[in-house]
Order: C-alpha cells, then sequence, then structure tokens
C-alpha cells in the first residue's frame, strides 16, 4: 500500500521535450512508472520517447486518462501551466520547477482552492512510491520498498535520511518531497492526514528545517488528535547562520515562530520524537517502530 | 533583494503616493548644488543603507542651509553606520537622499507583505508608525490590524474606510488613506514585491498623508519581469560584501575553521549542526545551486578556501536529482589543477554517480580522506582538527 501514487497512477509530463524532463521521464518509464505522454503547447501529435505529445493538457487527459502530472516548464510558464493541468482535472500534480515568482505561487493557491487537485512543489525533488512509481527527479535506486513514509522540504537531505533508513532494513510506502519555498502546495500536515488511513504506513518520518512554520503546523494537528502512527522527526538549522535566520522582511509577524528550537519544542509536546544529530535518524525510526 | 529608499520612491512614484521632495547625492558638492533645485527651507540627509533603524543612530541629519545639507553630506559619506540591523562592522554609507523636511502631525504604519508563516498576503496597520514599531506592537500587539488580501483582487473599500476610522483618521484623510492602501496593493502586484513598508506614512501639514520612508523587498524570483531591476540589482550587489551572490550560490563566512562544500541548503545545514554536535566549527555557511556545473563547484570551493582561516575542507556531497558526485569531483579537481589546495580534505561521497567521482579524485591524485557516512567524516575532521 501507499499513498498519492502507486503501480497504476498514469502519469503526463509538462514540458515533456526538454533535455531534463527528457532524462527524468526515460528513468522514471525504466523504472516502471506509466508515464503516458507528454504536454508541450505546438508540438501535439509528435512523438517522444514512443509516447505521444498533445497540444494542452485537457486533450492529453481525455486521451490518456492521466491523474498525474509532473511539470518541468520554466518559471515563466509555471503558473499557466499549473493552471492547465488543475483545469483539465489533474489530480495530483508536481512541480519541479524552481525559481516561480511568488505572487504567482500565491495565485496559484488561490485557485487550487475548491478543488479537489493536490500540488506537490513547487521547487521540488517529487514523489515516489519504491518499486511502483517515481515521479519526479529522485534518485530512486536508494529508495526501498518498505513501510516508513518519508516527508522533506529538504532535497539532498531527504536522501541522506533514506540512505540512513536503508542501512537499518527499513524500506518506505510513499516518499513526498514538498520543496522548501515558502509558498507551496501539500504540507507536512495534508502528509500526515493521508499517512493516518494507509495500512502500508507503519511509521512516518518528517525531514524540516529553519523558517515558516509548517513544522509548527504539523505538531498543532498531531497534538489534536490520537495519532495512530509514531512520528519522528528531523529539523535542520539550529546553527543557521544570522542572514538565514532574520534576511527576510516581515519580522512583525514572525511571532517567535520559524526558529528550530520552537519547531523543535512544539514537536516534542505532541509526541514526535525529535532527533538531535542528523546521522541518527535511521537509528532513531528503527528505535520509534520496533 | 531590498532596495534603498531613494529607489523605492522612484518605483513607487507612479502609483500615486506622495513623497516630500527629494533627490540623492554621491558626493557633498552634488548635494550643495541640488538645494537650489528642491523646495523647502529646511531637509534631511537620509543615509541610504540596506538596514533600517537609522534615525536613532546618527543615519537621518536635519540641515536648515545649503552648507549644512553639504556638512552633514560630508560626514556620512564614507562613514560606517551601525544599528540594531546591520550588525557589529556595520556598513559603510555611500549615497545620500536629500529631500524637504515636513512638518509631522502623528505617524502611521502601514505595509502589504507576504506572511511568510500564514502564507499569504496580508496588510498591516497600524497608528503607532514610526522608529521603534517592532517594540511598540511587542507591547501592544493589538494596536496592529491585520487584512488578508487576494493578489490581484483589490482590496474591500468598505474594510479600508473601516480601517483608517481604526486608524483615527477623518475628514480627506480618510480618502486618503483608502486611496494610499489601494495604491500601495496594486504596487505590490505591479512590482512583485515581498513587502512595502510605509514607514512612517505620516500625516503632515496641508492635512496630507504623506510618505516619509519606505522599506520595500523585490521578490528575487520575478527579475525576469521586470527590466527595471537590472540597474538596481547590479548597483547593490557592489556593496553588499558580507552576502555574496555570485553565479548563482550563497555564500554566508563565519568565524570557524572547517570550510564546507555541501550539496543542497539543507544537508549544509545539517552538516553545520553535525559540526557543531561535536564541538567543530564552521567557516562558512553555502548553498550550490540545485543545476551545479563543474565550474559553479570550482567557484564556490575557491570561495570557500579564501575564507580567512580554513585549516580543513569538508566536501559532503549526495548525489542526487539533479547535481551528481561526479560534478563536484570535477569541480574540486578544476581548482587543485589551477593551485594546489593545501588544506586537509574530507570527502564523504554517496548516491549518484559515488564511484566515478571518486575515481575522478583519484586518477587527477587530489590528495583526499574518504569517508562513508557523515559520522566517519566527522571523527577525521576531529582527528585533523586535534593537530
Amino acid at each position: 500500500m501507499s499513498i498519492l501514487i502507486n503501480s497504476r497512477t498514469r502519469v503526463l509530463c509538462q514540458g515533456f521535450t526538454g533535455y531534463r524532463a527528457s532524462f527524468f521521464a526515460h528513468r522514471a518509464i525504466e523504472y516502471g512508472t506509466k508515464i503516458v505522454g507528454g504536454v508541450v503547447p505546438g508540438r501535439g501529435g509528435q512523438t517522444h520517447l514512443n509516447l505521444p505529445v498533445f497540444n494542452t493538457v485537457k486533450e492529453a487527459r481525455e486521451q490518456t486518462n492521466a491523474s498525474a502530472s509532473v511539470l518541468f516548464v520554466p518559471p515563466q510558464a509555471a503558473k499557466d501551466a499549473v493552471f492547465e493541468a488543475i483545469d483539465a482535472g489533474i489530480e495530483l500534480i508536481v512541480c519541479i520547477t524552481e525559481g516561480i515568482p511568488i505572487l504567482d505561487m500565491l495565485r496559484i493557491k488561490q485557485h487550487l482552492q475548491n478543488t479537489s487537485a493536490r500540488l506537490i512543489g513547487p521547487n521540488c525533488p517529487g514523489v515516489i512510491t519504491p518499486g511502483q512509481c517515481n515521479i519526479g527527479i529522485m534518485p530512486a535506486s536508494i529508495y526501498q520498498q518498505g513501510k516508513i513514509g518519508v516527508v522533506s522540504r529538504s532535497g539532498t537531505l531527504f536522501y541522506e535520511a533514506v540512505a540512513q533508513l536503508c542501512r537499518e532494513g527499513l524500506g518506505q510506502s510513499t516518499c513526498i518531497g514538498i520543496g522548501a519555498d515558502v509558498v507551496s502546495g501539500m504540507t507536512f500536515v495534508d502528509c500526515l492526514k493521508l499517512y493516518k488511513h494507509d495500512p502500508g504506513t507503519e511509521a512516518v518520518l518528517l525531514i524540516g528545517e529553519i523558517g515558516g512554520a509548517v513544522e509548527e503546523e504539523a505538531a498543532e494537528y498531531l497534538a489534536s488528535l490520537n495519532y495512530p502512527k509514531p512520528v519522528v522527526a528531523y529539523i535542520a538549522g539550529r546553527n543557521a547562520p544570522p542572514y538565514l535566520r532574520m534576511g527576510h522582511s516581515g519580522a512583525i509577524i514572525a511571532a517567535g515562530r520559524g526558529g528550530t528550537d520552537k519547531k523543535i519544542e512544539a514537536l516534542r509536546d505532541a509526541n514526535v520524537t525529535v532527533v538531535n544529530s542528523p546521522v541518527e535518524i535511521g537509528t532513531t525510526v528503527r528505535r520509534a517502530v520496533r | 533583494m531590498f532596495v534603498h529608499e531613494y529607489q523605492a520612491k522612484k518605483l513607487l512614484k507612479r502609483f500615486g503616493f506622495y513623497f516630500p521632495d527629494g533627490e540623492v547625492a554621491h558626493s557633498a558638492g552634488e548635494a550643495r548644488a541640488l538645494i537650489d533645485r528642491l523646495s523647502g527651507d529646511e531637509w534631511v540627509v537620509k543615509a541610504q543603507i540596506l538596514a533600517g533603524d537609522r534615525g536613532r543612530f546618527g543615519g537621518i541629519r536635519k540641515a536648515d542651509s545649503a552648507s549644512d545639507v553639504e556638512k552633514e553630506t560630508r560626514n556620512l559619506l564614507g562613514s560606517t553606520l551601525v544599528t540594531p540591523q546591520t550588525g557589529a562592522d556595520g556598513i559603510k554609507v555611500n549615497t545620500v537622499y536629500i529631500e524637504q523636511a515636513v512638518k509631522i502631525e502623528c505617524e502611521l504604519y502601514l505595509a502589504i507583505l507576504l506572511d511568510r508563516y500564514q502564507r499569504e498576503l496580508v496588510l498591516l496597520a497600524s497608528q503607532r508608525g514610526g522608529t521603534g514599531i517592532e517594540t511598540a506592537l511587542e507591547d501592544a500587539p493589538d494596536t496592529l490590524h491585520r487584512l488578508t488580501l487576494s493578489v490581484d483582487e483589490a482590496p474591500d473599500e468598505a474594510v479600508l474606510l473601516g480601517l483608517a476610522d481604526k486608524m483615527g483618521l477623518s475628514g480627506e484623510l480618510v480618502n486618503d488613506y483608502v486611496d494610499t492602501c489601494s495604491n500601495l496593493h496594486r504596487a505590490v502586484n505591479e512590482l512583485d514585491a515581498l513587502s512595502i513598508e510605509l514607514n512612517p506614512l505620516a500625516v503632515v501639514e496641508d492635512n496630507r498623508l504623506a510618505t516619509l520612508d519606505v522599506k520595500m523587498e523585490i521578490d528575487d524570483n520575478a527579475l525576469f519581469r521586470h527590466d527595471e531591476y537590472s540597474e538596481i540589482r547590479e548597483r547593490n550587489r557592489l556593496h553588499d560584501r558580507k552576502f555574496r551572490a555570485q553565479s548563482g550560490f550563497n555564500y554566508v563566512q563565519l568565524e570557524g575553521n572547517i570550510g564546507l562544500l555541501v550539496g543542497g541548503a539543507g544537508l549544509a545545514l545539517a552538516t553545520m549542526d553535525l559540526l557543531k554536535l561535536h564541538q567543530l566549527e564552521p567557516a562558512n555557511f553555502l548553498d550550490l545551486p540545485p543545476i551545479a556545473t563543474r565550474q559553479d563547484v570550482a567557484n564556490a570551493c575557491q570561495t570557500v578556501l579564501q575564507g580567512a582561516s580554513v585549516d580543513a575542507l569538508f566536501v559532503n556531497a549526495v548525489g542526487g536529482g539533479l547535481t551528481h558526485c561526479d560534478t563536484i569531483a570535477e569541480g574540486l579537481i578544476t581548482v587543485h589543477m589551477q593551485e594546489k589546495i593545501r588544506c586537509p580534505i574530507v570527502v564523504r561521497f554517496a548516491g549518484t554517480k559515488r564511484e566515478h567521482g571518486l575515481t575522478l579524485l583519484k586518477n587527477y591524485r587530489v590528495p583526499i580522506e574518504h569517508a562513508e557516512t557523515m559520522d566517519e567524516a566527522i571523527d577525521i575532521l576531529r582527528r585533523k582538527n586535534r593537530r
């Protein structure tokens, strides 16, 4: 079992013919992911990687019955591409693009409201259900099938954490890279809600970092109910340089949020096991599931 | 990026804000000469640095004659201002803004900005404008009024009228305030600003609202649709020595002696935390671009090695989506070929192209010690550090 994606998930690729999209789509297909076609305006009717290319997401969805789409479009075109996917009824949109203007992300967030579409990212590595489906840029070879759900804001630290889990013999159910942008789609809370009902997930690992408030929100959510599975968290950035701590505007509304100490405290209060050292992530999860 | 007060005022001019008459000067002579063109008989000479709290720390000087303006400009230019927001080293003043002085009846605070916690656009308004707004609001948080805004829909006028009332405004000032709020929203939208703070937004003589100071942050991600920012960006970057953002990587120099070349911000933060846990001190924070080239890595590596006192270099990379271990290795080799790296290098490679990266380093005889895990790398670094 898994959440969000599995071996039957049919995936489109927006920006399909670009260099990066081609590279990762090829890898995903080799892994067994059901990539069913791509969307590139003006290239409809062509084939790429032996798959059909369409002009619009709507057309692609009608022809292929895809439910997910992965975006490799440049930031200039990202807002319109995400809007198009939402309007075409795509259920899961995974946006790899980095550098999307923040006001565009707010526009996307507003457009997502009142739809059932889910957005992962932007500026994220994607989502993988090991052995079944890999959407995005993650190196599939490091993942193993198993029962730990992993959600991370950072990409490289995500891979490090997964490598540690595998060293402990702990495979993963579904791993989600939600991205570290200020405004993004799915949050820790959204993921925790899905893992809660997934019989294939035995425990959840959250990889957070300094800044923002998604860790605090996760803590608040977990404290509000009797979460049925152990949750372990690692929060990076305790020793971040001051520029990362206060380089941004809006100190007036921070109200004590964003710092690692408060995040860790809130998570501990919510019964989350917080890992102290980044080399102890794997061993801590192993103890939590025993 | 933040922009200077004078740059912000120039950018905002077309949205209908009222600013006192003002001009920029880079020399005392220039300052004296421009007084003839400015209205009024009293002026303020304002240091242009990208940090707040200038007023309380000598960055804003009054002058009531051309020679006075010249004198204060001379005092400020080239001097270093230290305020709670500049850090201990302060910031050198290269530019001043000379503005007609106005008589202030009362000072308000008005801002529209991205709330990074709620992830939404908000309007913030308070009657307690002016210096020390942060502490004023800490003492009395209920005096801060907050309104969630849509990016593209104009704020509701009835709500803005209510806000004007809460600011204690009446008569002509009410419409003036509502217009200012609407203009501010339009400015944020059209300029791709992450924040524009008008502080103070003052009631001045002739019973009108004047924006006396502006703090403004532009979204770097939106530079592609704003040609007007490229000149500002170039100009401001020249004077920003602490925080370097060249060829796409972020670098911050720190106090320690272990240089860090780490792929990805998250892993970089975790590596710093790990060093600290073992009483080792990082010499820098570095965030490589997500798709790093060999040259990016070489530039970053050189920047790290040029840092004040690097006794050892720790290269920590988990080859993943976009940057693989062999690219990191090639960057290291590039630097080593140009000029031998003399300090010990501890390399921890994992993930994509790990073997290839290590083989390359071996073939080019870069003297490294390889660690399988971060734990092992720390052990080696501690051993080296003891010597």
